[in-house]
């Protein structure tokens, strides 16, 4: 009898101290979360700062900086944005061929880094693909905007050829912006590249949003953290992503869930919305996807997602890119690049020396000819886990590093 | 029975001290374990909540600002109520109506008690979002699981080290 006193004494011991030093062994219980979402660029974003916010003054120094990233948000939709008619973005598009526009360094930089992503992407990534986005009714205009090619319902009915391959022709001008610094302002001057349909004359136009939201979440994450807020993340919504640390697990590290695509149609009788999941800390990433914003026509989606080359929403049999690593806005490029450059030219940009030299981790779905997700990835075997069973891994790393297809096409 | 079993039944007690011994230690553990829950919820007051639908914010309301943003505009419809102290959101998920209602919640927002509750909605026979209590502090939700949408507390809540992407 004493023997079994002596052993529930020390399970009960046992059970106390596991529970509280649960409580206390990531200090998780002592701070809490502040998270705030904003509406901005058509969608919303959302802070999350984590800290000691037990008193009102704590409290005070969270909803400051949460005010703080909302005017921070406005000035980038100011700038950024194809619906305010006086954005620099606007003023752009607006502007007559080789007419030289003035810009905020932010715009500067932001396009700066947009033409270094069409060279690093080989086009792949291109910001002058607006007219393109427009025509399959995928671009936010300006309120009261119509223009010739309008369909009575444009997600039920495809646009004219003659409009596809024009503002293609158009869109591979975008290389051709010129940009410069003189006494502290900064200009844009703009391609003298025009096309012509039905009579109307059509110059270059860009939409940076893109790119603006990963350069808005990288500003406001140098914010964020020039605060002390490095158990913090900032998102733009949730595809464009700075993840610092968190206070919920011992290494700081998240637990990353990456939506599955294909949720909607692929009804297996779950709630898991996730696909894959993994941990990280102080990363960007960026994920896009055909699921995003599209509509069907006979059988075929219309995403939002044109390919530069085509002029026409892509039909390469991506899903879903995802990259961690390097910038946000960078990562918001080469995502939008790798849902254009279809399978094998992907897997070469994966393996390509930019991408290692960057240690970037970039995940991709294909669905093949069988209508089989395939998922390509370079992130080693055991760093990632796939929740749901309809994603096979089709892919494999050699001994130099490089992602080797194993499926079928 | 034997007489000797008898004698012995009767000569035991109800409880052995042993025994005793073993239930207080149960009983322990079950206090630290609701000591544990109850000292660990978030328990502070509610300073804004927010709508999700499919985990995407439907609407957002700050009580200390009385300020609702609605990101679902085409899914949304509100009214405050005459005293100015209430709140009424009509929400329908994708392909429901806001006129008829169809496929619809419908939350009440109460500022000066600082709660939110659904009081109504065609989800299921059941309804469990409408019976489900009013969220009154940060350890509150409520979640319709046919039209996929939940109510959540915002601003300051508990970490839980999640990031959804994508």
């Amino acid at each position: 009898m004493i023997k079994k006193l002596l052993a529930v004494s020390a399970a009960s011991l046992a059970a106390c101290a596991a529970i509280f030093s649960g409580c206390t062994s990531s200090n998780s219980n002592n701070f809490s979360r502040y998270r705030r979402t904003y509406t901005s660029f058509g969608t919303y974003a959302t802070l999350v700062l984590e800290g000691e916010f037990f008193t009102d003054e704590q409290k005070q120094v969270a909803i400051d900086i949460g005010a703080e990233v909302e005017d921070m948000l406005k000035s980038f939709e100011n700038i950024f944005s194809t619906t305010v008619e006086d954005s620099d973005v606007c003023r752009f598009n607006e502007a007559a061929p080789g007419d030289t526009v003035e810009i905020s360094g932010q715009a500067y930089t932001v396009l700066s880094l947009a033409l270094d992503m069409y060279e690093e992407t080989e086009g792949y990534y291109n910001a002058g693909v607006y007219y393109s986005v427009d025509l399959y009714g995928f671009a936010a205009r300006p309120e009261g905007v119509t223009r010739p090619y309008d369909r009575e319902n444009t997600k039920a009915q495809l646009p004219d050829d003659e409009y596809v391959k024009a503002f293609q022709t158009l869109s591979q001008s975008f290389a051709d912006i010129g940009l410069s610094v003189n006494n502290g302002r900064y200009y844009a001057v703009k391609p003298q590249t025009t096309v012509e349909v039905e009579g109307v004359t059509y110059s270059l136009a860009i939409d940076l949003s893109g790119i603006a939201k990963g350069y808005a979440v990288d500003i406001i994450d140098d914010y964020i953290r020039s605060e002390s807020y490095d158990r913090s993340s900032f998102s733009y919504g949730s595809s464009s992503m700075a993840a610092n640390k968190t206070y919920a697990s011992d290494n700081g590290d998240w637990l990353i869930e990456i939506r599955d695509p294909r949720t909607s149609i692929e009804d297996d009788n779950t709630d898991d919305d996730y696909f894959m999941s993994l941990y990280a800390s102080d990363i960007n990433l960026s994920t896009s996807g055909d699921y995003e914003n599209y509509y069907i026509i006979e059988d075929t989606r219309y995403c939002h997602i044109i390919d530069p080359f085509t002029g026409s929403p892509i039909q390469t049999g991506m899903v879903m890119a995802n990259c961690i690593g390097g910038t946000a806005a960078e990562a918001d490029a080469r995502t939008t690049a790798i849902m254009a450059m279809g399978l094998d030219r992907a897997i070469e940009y994966i393996n390509s020396d930019v991408v290692k030299a960057s240690g970037l981790k970039i995940t991709f779905i294909y669905q093949n000819s069988l209508g089989e997700y395939l998922l390509i990835t370079n992130i080693p075997e055991g760093e990632y886990n796939i929740m749901r069973g309809n994603y096979t891994v089709a892919c494999t790393i050699d001994a130099n590093g490089n992602v080797v297809f194993t499926g079928t096409r | 029975m034997s007489q000797k079993k008898v004698d012995q039944l009767k000569q035991d007690r109800f409880f052995k001290i042993w025994d005793i011994l073993i239930y207080g230690a149960i009983a322990l553990i079950v206090a630290a374990v609701f000591l544990a829950v109850f000292l660990t919820g978030d328990n502070s007051a509610l300073s804004a909540v927010e709508g999700q639908y499919n985990n995407e914010p439907v609407f957002y309301y700050d009580f200390s600002s009385d300020e609702l943003t609605v990101y679902m505009e085409d899914n949304v419809e509100y009214a405050y109520s005459e005293d100015g102290n209430g709140l009424m959101i009509t929400f329908c998920i994708d392909g429901g109506s806001l006129t008829l209602p169809s496929d619809y919640n419908i939350i009440f927002i109460d500022k000066s008690a600082r709660s939110v509750a659904v009081t109504e909605s065609d989800c299921s026979a059941r309804r469990d979002c409408v019976h489900t209590p009013a969220i009154t502090d940060n350890s509150g939700v409520i979640v319709c699981t046919p039209h996929n949408f939940q109510i959540v507390p915002a601003g300051f809540s508990d970490i839980d080290g999640i990031l959804p992407v994508g």
